[in-house]
C-alpha cells in the first residue's frame, strides 16, 4: 500500500513500516495511508508542512508590504488581492520600494495571494545575518540569457558580466526589502531599463553590479506561472 | 586577491578523477594553483593537505573548505568533473562582493533531495521554507568573508546531524544564515563548460 507522511500535531497511534502499532508524539514524521493522511489533516491531527508555511504565511502580519504595480490599475486586480491586506500603489515612472516589503508585480504574471504572501514571509526581517532581501523566481530551469533578448541586449550583458550563461529570472514578480543595498539594487535595475529593450537582460546586469542578500528561487516555485 | 581551486579526493579512484579534472582545468586556466584534499599527505601530482575524513567520505572535507581553503578566492571542484571553458565569471562575481557562486541541482520541489536518508530529507523540508532551492554543491565558488564564515560553520553544525551527503545540510544552514549567493546556470555543472561525471570519484 502506497504511504505518504504527514507530521504529528497531537499523539498518534498508528503502525509504523513494519506494521507495528507505535506511538508518534507532535512534531514526529508519520507514515499512513493516503486514506488515514487525509482523515488526520481534515481532523487536525496532523499537517503538512507546505500547507501549515501557506497558512502562517496568509495570517502574517502584512501591514509593512505592499504591492507596486508595474502596469494596470488597482481596480484591474482585486479579485486577486481581495482579502490580502497590503496596500497597493501604481507605477509612477521609476521603479522604486515605496514600502518596507515591496512586490514588484507586473500584472500580466498571473499570481496566487498565496504566492505573494509566501514572498513576503521570505523577505521578512529575521535580523541581520538571518534575512534575505530580494526573492525572485527563475523563469525555466534551464532557460539562459543567452536564449532571450536581442543582439544588442545580448551584447551589453557580455561587456557587463563576461558570459551569457547565467540563468533567467521571473521579473514579472520581485519581492523586496528596503535595505541601502537593494534601493542601489533597483535604481541600477531601473537606470537599465531605461536603456534596454529586455528587463531581464537589465535585471541581471543589474545585480551582478549591486549584490544583494537574494533568494533565487526554482522555477515552478508554487505550481506553474505563466506569462 | 589570491585565488585557487580546491579538490577533495578520498581513495585512490577520487584522486584519478581529480587529477583528470585538474588536467582539463590546466588547459583553460595553465595559472590557477591547485590544491588536493585527500587522506594522504603527498599525492604526487599536485600539493595536497592531509586530512581525516568522517562520515560520507568527502564530505567532512567538503564543509571544511573555508578553512582549509589557502586562498582569498576559492573555486571548489568536484573530482569528477571535466572543465571545458572558461570558469572566470564565477571569480567575477566574487570580485563584486557575492560570498558564493553555484548552479541550482536538477531536481527541485518534490523531487528534490531524494539522494538523502528519508529520515534527513523529512527533517530538511519540513525546515525549510516551502519549495527552497536546492543548490549542487559540485562545482561552487567562495571568498573569505564574515557571513561566507558563518554559513560554512552552520553547514558543518548541519553536516554533523547525519554526517551523510552536503546539499540538506547546506539548504538547512542557508534557513538559518544568509550569505550573497549568485546563481550560474547548468552549463557550469553538468553542462558544457563543466561536465560532471556523477559518482565515477567513488570507490
Amino acid at each position: 500500500m502506497a504511504r505518504v507522511h504527514v507530521k504529528a500535531v497531537t499523539i498518534i497511534i498508528a503502525a509504523d513500516e513494519h506494521g507495528t502499532a507505535k506511538t508518534y508524539y507532535p512534531g514526529d514524521w508519520v507514515p499512513v495511508s493516503k486514506q488515514r493522511a487525509v482523515e488526520l489533516l481534515e481532523s487536525g491531527q496532523a499537517e503538512l508542512p507546505k500547507e501549515a508555511q501557506v497558512q502562517r504565511a496568509l495570517s502574517d502580519d502584512l501591514s509593512d508590504c505592499g504591492i507596486y504595480l508595474r502596469g494596470g490599475t488597482i481596480h484591474e486586480t482585486k479579485d486577486v488581492l481581495d482579502g490580502l491586506k497590503v496596500d497597493v500603489l501604481e507605477y509612477s515612472g521609476a521603479l522604486r520600494l515605496p514600502f518596507e516589503r515591496t512586490l514588484l508585480w507586473r500584472p500580466n504574471q498571473p499570481i496566487q495571494r498565496k504566492q505573494i504572501a509566501l514572498g513576503f514571509a521570505r523577505i521578512e526581517d529575521a535580523g541581520r545575518y538571518n534575512s534575505w532581501e530580494v526573492a525572485a523566481m527563475l523563469r525555466g530551469n534551464d532557460m539562459l540569457a543567452s536564449q532571450i533578448g536581442d543582439q544588442s541586449e545580448q551584447r551589453k550583458t557580455i561587456d557587463a558580466i563576461g558570459d551569457l550563461r547565467l540563468p533567467v529570472y521571473e521579473t514579472g514578480a520581485v519581492w523586496v526589502r528596503r535595505t541601502n543595498e537593494t534601493q542601489r539594487f533597483i535604481a541600477a535595475w531601473d537606470a537599465e531599463l531605461q536603456e534596454s529593450n529586455c528587463e531581464e537582460h537589465a535585471f541581471l546586469r543589474a545585480l551582478y553590479r549591486n549584490r544583494v542578500l537574494l533568494c533565487s528561487l526554482p522555477a515552478g516555485w508554487l505550481g506553474r506561472w505563466r506569462r | 586577491m589570491s585565488k585557487g581551486v580546491l579538490y577533495v579526493a578520498y581513495g585512490q579512484q577520487a584522486r584519478q578523477e581529480a587529477r583528470l579534472s585538474a588536467e582539463s582545468l590546466y588547459k583553460m586556466h595553465p595559472s590557477w594553483p591547485v590544491r588536493v584534499i585527500s587522506d594522504v599527505a603527498d599525492i604526487g601530482w599536485a600539493p595536497s593537505t592531509e586530512w581525516a575524513d568522517l562520515g560520507t567520505p568527502g564530505r567532512w572535507a567538503k564543509v571544511n573548505l573555508d578553512a582549509l581553503s589557502p586562498w582569498d578566492q576559492t573555486l571548489f571542484l568536484d573530482a569528477d568533473t571535466r572543465v571545458y571553458d572558461s570558469l572566470h565569471v564565477g571569480f567575477a562575481y566574487l570580485d563584486r562582493g557575492w560570498d558564493m557562486v553555484i548552479v541550482p541541482s536538477i531536481p527541485q520541489h518534490d523531487e528534490m533531495l531524494g539522494h538523502l536518508s528519508e529520515a534527513e530529507r523529512l527533517e530538511t523540508i519540513s525546515e525549510c521554507r516551502i519549495d527552497s532551492m536546492q543548490l549542487n554543491t559540485g562545482v561552487m565558488w567562495f571568498r573569505r568573508s564574515y557571513r561566507m564564515g558563518m554559513l560554512f560553520r552552520e553547514w558543518r553544525t548541519q553536516w554533523l546531524q547525519h554526517k551523510d551527503k552536503d546539499q540538506g545540510a547546506l539548504m538547512r544552514a542557508l534557513e538559518r544564515r544568509k550569505a550573497y549567493v549568485a546563481i550560474l546556470g547548468r552549463p557550469y555543472n553538468g553542462g558544457a563548460v563543466v561536465a560532471h561525471r556523477f559518482g565515477m570519484a567513488r570507490g
